[in-house]
C-alpha cells in the first residue's frame, strides 16, 4: 500500500491492524449464529444486548487501543504534514511557474516591444530610403531634363549657326561671283575715289 | 640681346655717318648690293661664316667684293667690321635697318598700294598726295595689282592697313551673316 508521503507503512502496525479487522468479523458471525440458534426471551435479550454492549464495548477499546498502537494521528499527521508539504511545494512551483510566466511574460512583451520597435524603425528607414530614392530619381531626373534641353538648345543654336555661316558663305560667294563678273574700270575709278576721300578725311 | 637689335645697332650707327657724309640713299644701294652678292655666292657665305678660316683670309675676300663691286671706303670699312665683330650673317637685317632709319632721317614713309585693277598715273599721284596730307610725310609708293581684291584698293604703310576692298567688305558681310 503507497501513503500520500510515498513511504510503505510499518509492518507492526499492518499486523495489528489486520489482526484487529479479523477478530471484529469473528466476533460478529459468532452473535449472528446465537442469535438464530436459540428461542427469544426478555432475559436472553437483555443477556444478549449486554453481551452485545460488552462486544461493543470491547471492539471500541480493542479499536481505540489498535488506532493508538497504529498511531493513526501520527500518520494523519504525517499524512497532513506530507499534504501540506505537497501543497506547499506545488504553491511554490505555482509561484515560481508564476514568476516564471511573469518573467516571461514581460521578457514577451518586451520582446514583442522590440520587434514592434524594430518593425517601426525598419517601416520608417524604409520610408526615408523610399523617399530620399524617390527626391534622387527626381533630381536625376530633372537633371538629365535640363541636361536634355541644354542640350536641343545648343544643337538648335548650333545648327542655327551652321546654316546662317552656310547661308552667309554661300551668299558671299555668289555676290563675289557676280561683282567678279560686274565690276568695271568705272566702279574701280568711283571705289579709288571713295577711297581717296576717306584716306583724306581719316 | 636679339639680332634685329644688334643689327639696329650697327644701323644706327652706321646712318649716322651716312647722314653727316649726305650719302644715305648711296650707302643703302651699296649694302644692298654687297648683301645680294652674298645671298647669290653659297660659297663666299660659306666660307665667311667658316670658324675654321682665319679671318684674315676672310678679310681678303671682303675685299675682294669690295673692289669688284666698286663700293666706297666707308661702307668697306664697315664691311670690315661686321666681318671682324662676327656680324656677316646679320647683313641684310642690317640694311633693312638701315632703310628704315635712312627714310626716318629723311622723313620718308614707304607705302606699298595694291589695287584689283590696274591704276592710272592720275590716281597714284593722288594716292600719293592723299597719304602725304595725311601722314605729313614724304610717301615713296609700291604699287601692285590683285585682283582677288575683287575692287578697290588697300594701302600699308609701315605696321598700319587701309583696306578699301570689296574682298574685305564681302567678309565683313559675311561675317555679320554669320552671327546674324
Amino acid at each position: 500500500m503507497i501513503f500520500f508521503n510515498g513511504t510503505l507503512p510499518k509492518k507492526g502496525s499492518l499486523f495489528l491492524v489486520s489482526a484487529v479487522f479479523i477478530g471484529l468479523i469473528l466476533l460478529a458471525t459468532s452473535g449472528l449464529a446465537s442469535e438464530t440458534a436459540h428461542h427469544v426471551d426478555s432475559g436472553l435479550l437483555i443477556k444478549d444486548f449486554a453481551y452485545r454492549l460488552f462486544n461493543f464495548v470491547l471492539l471500541a477499546g480493542i479499536l481505540a487501543w489498535a488506532m493508538k498502537k497504529a498511531n493513526v494521528k501520527g500518520l494523519l499527521a504525517a499524512r497532513r504534514a506530507d499534504v501540506e508539504k505537497v501543497l506547499r511545494e506545488a504553491d511554490e512551483i505555482r509561484a515560481e511557474a508564476e514568476r516564471k510566466l511573469a518573467e516571461y511574460s514581460e521578457k514577451l512583451e518586451k520582446a514583442t516591444r522590440e520587434i514592434d520597435e524594430i518593425h517601426t524603425a525598419i517601416k520608417q528607414e524604409g520610408e526615408a530610403e523610399k523617399a530620399r530614392i524617390i527626391l534622387e530619381a527626381n533630381q536625376a531626373a530633372e537633371r538629365i531634363r535640363k541636361q536634355a534641353q541644354v542640350s536641343a538648345h545648343q544643337e538648335v543654336q548650333q545648327a542655327t549657326a551652321r546654316l546662317q555661316a552656310e547661308t552667309a558663305r554661300l551668299s558671299v560667294q555668289l555676290a563675289t561671283t557676280t561683282l567678279k563678273q560686274s565690276v568695271t574700270q568705272d566702279d574701280q575709278d568711283r571705289f579709288v575715289d571713295e577711297y581717296l576721300s576717306k584716306v583724306v578725311e581719316g | 640681346m636679339s639680332t634685329n637689335a644688334i643689327a639696329r645697332r650697327y644701323a644706327k650707327a652706321l646712318i649716322q655717318i651716312a647722314v653727316g657724309q649726305g650719302s644715305v640713299e648711296q650707302y643703302y644701294t651699296e649694302l644692298t648690293v654687297f648683301s645680294q652678292a652674298l645671298e647669290s655666292s653659297p660659297e663666299a657665305t660659306a666660307l665667311l661664316s667658316d670658324p675654321g678660316i682665319q679671318a684674315e683670309a676672310k678679310r681678303e675676300l671682303v675685299k675682294v667684293m669690295v673692289a669688284r663691286i666698286g663700293i666706297s671706303r666707308t661702307i668697306g670699312d664697315f664691311l670690315l667690321l661686321v666681318l671682324d665683330k662676327k656680324r656677316i650673317y646679320l647683313l641684310s637685317q642690317i640694311a633693312s635697318s638701315y632703310r628704315t632709319f635712312g627714310d626716318e632721317e629723311a622723313g620718308i614713309l614707304r607705302s606699298t598700294i595694291t589695287s584689283a585693277l590696274p591704276l592710272g598715273e592720275t590716281q597714284v599721284k593722288e594716292m600719293r598726295t592723299a597719304l602725304e596730307k595725311t601722314t605729313g610725310k614724304k610717301i615713296i609708293l609700291d604699287v601692285a595689282t590683285d585682283p582677288s581684291l575683287i575692287g578697290g584698293v588697300v594701302t600699308q604703310i609701315g605696321d598700319k592697313v587701309l583696306d578699301g576692298s570689296i574682298r574685305t567688305q564681302l567678309a565683313k558681310i559675311q561675317d555679320i551673316l554669320q552671327k546674324g
